[in-house]
């Protein structure tokens, strides 16, 4: 019985990620066909964007959030603690080990941002932001595939 | 890694000449999971424990040996 439930959730979660396209491909139609600009739009932000991209840009949020949710619920459980091993070990360590990479680089002089992109504040944020994502992203791949091949 | 257990899910798999994707389709889970529960890598949580021990219609402590 308990089986039958396990079996009928993951298959529910992965009809909804299904839906959810559907959904997702017939807003993109909306996102590029509504080409006036959006009402009540505050001066304060600049010029309007059209309907179709405010439209796009939140079914893309909402669409994210919830395939995300709808993954997770399918995946079953030693899937799930492999990624929470994963997120754990190796999003810290990719984020300690890669963020000292790149102040050890820093500080010894080397040019991390392309000579093409202005070298501004803003530039250096957003370098030091990618780069913890992109360290972390790298630690947790190492990290789960490490978990699996040691229990193959 | 490997368990303090040592489970007896392969044995009662071979029984009923299931394979691992059968077993693991009847579990709700994957068949790395059943994998790795067979080779003793991965102590499964007493929900799943529990739904081990129905389909097999053993207790779990006759799956599970300490």
């Amino acid at each position: 019985m308990n089986n039958q439930i396990a079996a009928t959730k993951a298959a529910a979660s992965k009809k909804s990620m299904e839906d959810l396209t559907v959904v997702l491909c017939a807003l993109t139609v909306v996102g590029v066909g509504a080409t006036a600009a959006t009402p009540f739009w505050p001066e304060a932000w600049g010029r309007a964007p059209s309907i179709g991209v405010v439209v796009l840009a939140a079914s893309l949020t909402v669409f994210g959030v919830l395939h995300t949710l709808y993954w997770w619920r399918s995946l079953d459980e030693a899937a799930k603690e492999a990624h929470k091993w994963a997120w754990w070990w190796g999003g810290n360590l990719g984020f300690f080990v890669g963020g000292a990479a790149v102040v050890i680089a820093a500080f010894s002089g080397v040019n991390l941002l392309p000579a093409a992109v202005p070298h501004t504040d803003a530039a250096l944020i957003a370098l030091g932001v990618a780069a913890a994502f992109a360290a972390q992203a790298v630690g947790y791949g190492i990290a789960w595939c490490a978990w699996w091949i040691a229990r193959r | 890694m490997t368990s303090i257990f040592v489970n007896r899910l392969k044995v009662f798999r071979a029984e009923r000449d299931w394979t691992q994707a059968d077993l693991a389709e009847r579990l709700g889970v994957s068949r790395q999971t059943v994998q790795a529960l067979e080779k003793g890598r991965y102590d499964p949580s007493l929900p799943l424990a529990f739904r081990i021990s129905r389909l097999f219609g053993q207790p779990i402590e006759a799956i599970f040996i300490a």
